[in-house]
């Protein structure tokens, strides 16, 4: 082995200089500063572990499938039921479930909701949450947000559906009208958009999509993405690869995608620059939740009296749903939980 | 006021220790925080541990159980994820001998010197078809899973070598050793792989 690789492995293999690499309050910081200025080679040696341990953390990040939420609830579920097996536990969670019905009836239009299960051999299955659907009836463009973090601005007549909390291995919409999506990157879950004829997967970009009157296009302005005609395989490379300044849009008869080239601009993608967020500065945690309601059209439970001295500083928009949700519930000291029905808030309130 | 203004991604260490003594004092919140603060960390560890994921997750909600009905004896700690890592660590061990009828020791064999010539040879040949950050994800996935559990407990939890060997049963040298074969072989891929970036 050369010298310069036998110092980075003696580097890694010390666990004051990852502890300096990765805790930001390492004691070990002043004495890895030292080192690097003691010597011209140390400070290019230092940079490559360095880099090596921070790229190694994000593939580990990368890499780790996360069990979906509801998973993790379902065991949360299993281990109280197990500790107190003749308490009540099934049926506070089946009053549970009806209190969020009657809480979510104000906005029933927007559901479909799925069938209520019962049986005990259901308790165990993952809840499929109810699709929502939202449309745009105004006269102008209207943002959206979603629940992963991405942005839809929609346009007047166009239609979006998705499972409510996008709690799925994948992120998938409906559309149909013309909309310009501003996706969250996130590899582990790649999102794809369903229009009457073609499929588009993404990993995270921005670009537009048009799907109405039979005339279906897609134009990219950052990023790229794939286009499939529906019911081709979509893990088969006949999908068509769009990249930045490029419009793929569907043949007449239906059956083939062609690429043009195209402007790159789009409006909407300008005003997704200016309004992207909602900040609140120790705003009652009711006002914050009312906008979180409105954001996803998704119903928000909780006792407004418990939480009535609640004040919390906070930007909502820039972050996927749950971030958001962990931040609040953090802040003000109480828990959350997702199901089909929605979102509810738990804890004993501030003083 | 908020009652906590603290809205990082991390409690801080004292922190901890409250929610311990809470939980061994029969608080059932306490319970739900650990699970919620903890479960997916030990899911990430589990997987460096056994493949099984069923396995993973049945051994975390009977640890839960079993934490809780001997929360009266539970010692205290500084360090609860340390403490679950290895509750769960010993959980998955004792299932796999289990079923697989070998002893760890023969897992140990078996699972860190045979496969590393083969691994290595692995690895040069799928990076050439890898993109970029698969490249290391790859590298990650084709190492023994005892090498990617140093590697997971070392560079991603902070873990100092002298607990990790605690946590895997194993004395300070054989960690390094095991760390050092882990480095050698993602180094020298690392460093030929195409795409740098």
């Amino acid at each position: 082995m050369h010298q310069h690789e036998a110092t980075i492995h003696t580097l890694l293999l010390d666990n004051r200089f990852i502890d300096w690499v990765v805790n930001p309050q390492s004691p070990y910081a002043e004495y890895w500063l030292q080192w690097i200025a003691a010597d011209s080679n140390n400070a290019a040696l230092a940079e490559e572990a360095k880099r090596f341990i921070l790229e190694m953390r994000l593939a580990e990040q990368e890499a780790a499938d996360d069990v979906p939420d509801d998973r993790l609830e379902d065991m949360l579920l299993n281990i109280q039921t197990g500790i107190a097996p003749e308490r009540r536990s099934r049926k506070k969670w089946y009053w549970m479930a009806a209190a969020l019905v009657a809480g979510a009836v104000a906005i029933a239009s927007l559901f479909s909701f799925p069938e209520l299960r019962s049986g005990e051999e259901n308790s165990k299955k993952q809840v499929e949450a109810a699709d929502v659907v939202r449309y745009n009836g105004n006269k102008e463009d209207e943002l959206l947000f979603l629940p992963d973090g991405s942005k839809v601005i929609l346009s007047k007549g166009a239609r979006i559906s998705y499972n409510l909390l996008m709690n799925g291995n994948k992120r998938e919409i409906t559309l149909s009208g013309d909309a310009f999506f501003d996706v969250a990157p996130n590899p582990q879950k790649p999102f794809y958009i369903y229009t009457q004829h073609v499929v588009v997967k993404v990993l995270g970009t921005s670009f537009r999509v048009h799907a109405s009157g039979g005339v279906e296009s897609v134009a990219v302005s950052t990023g790229k993405v794939s286009v499939y005609l529906k019911g081709q395989d979509l893990e088969q490379s006949a999908a068509r690869i769009v990249l930045p300044k490029q419009v793929v849009s569907l043949t007449e008869d239906h059956l083939a995608l062609t690429t043009n080239e195209w402007s790159g601009q789009y409006p909407a993608a300008a005003r997704l620059q200016k309004i992207t967020s909602y900040e609140f500065e120790e705003a009652p945690l009711s006002d914050v939740l009312k906008t979180l309601e409105k954001m996803y059209a998704i119903p928000v439970k909780y006792n407004s009296e418990t939480f009535k001295n609640c004040y919390i500083t906070i930007s909502l928009g820039d972050e996927s749903l749950e971030e958001i949700l962990k931040v609040i519930t953090r802040t003000v000291d109480a828990s959350y939980s997702m199901s089909s029905y929605g979102i509810t808030i738990e804890g004993k309130g501030c003083k | 006021m908020p009652q906590r203004p603290n809205t990082s991604n991390c409690l801080p260490p004292g922190e901890h220790n409250i929610i311990w003594e809470r939980f061994k004092n029969g608080d059932l919140h306490a319970l739900e925080e650990i699970y919620r603060t903890h479960v997916k960390s030990m899911i990430r560890y589990g997987r460096k541990i056994t493949h099984n994921l069923d396995l993973i997750q049945d051994s975390i909600q009977d640890l839960f159980i079993e934490l809780w009905k001997n929360r009266q004896n539970l010692s205290d700690t500084t360090h609860p994820q340390y403490y679950l890592f290895r509750a769960l660590r010993n959980k998955l061990a004792k299932a796999h001998s289990r079923q697989s009828f070998v002893s760890e020791s023969e897992l140990r064999l078996a699972s860190d010197s045979l496969q590393v010539e083969y691994v290595e040879l692995e690895i040069m040949a799928r990076e050439v078809e890898a993109q970029t950050r698969n490249t290391l994800k790859h590298l990650l996935e084709q190492l023994p899973l005892r090498q990617q559990e140093v590697i997971h407990l070392r560079f991603y939890h902070n873990f100092p070598y002298e607990q990790i060997a605690e946590l895997m049963g194993m004395n300070y040298q054989s960690v390094l050793n095991l760390m050092q074969r882990a480095l050698k072989a993602l180094r020298k891929a690392y460093a030929a792989r195409p795409d740098r970036f």
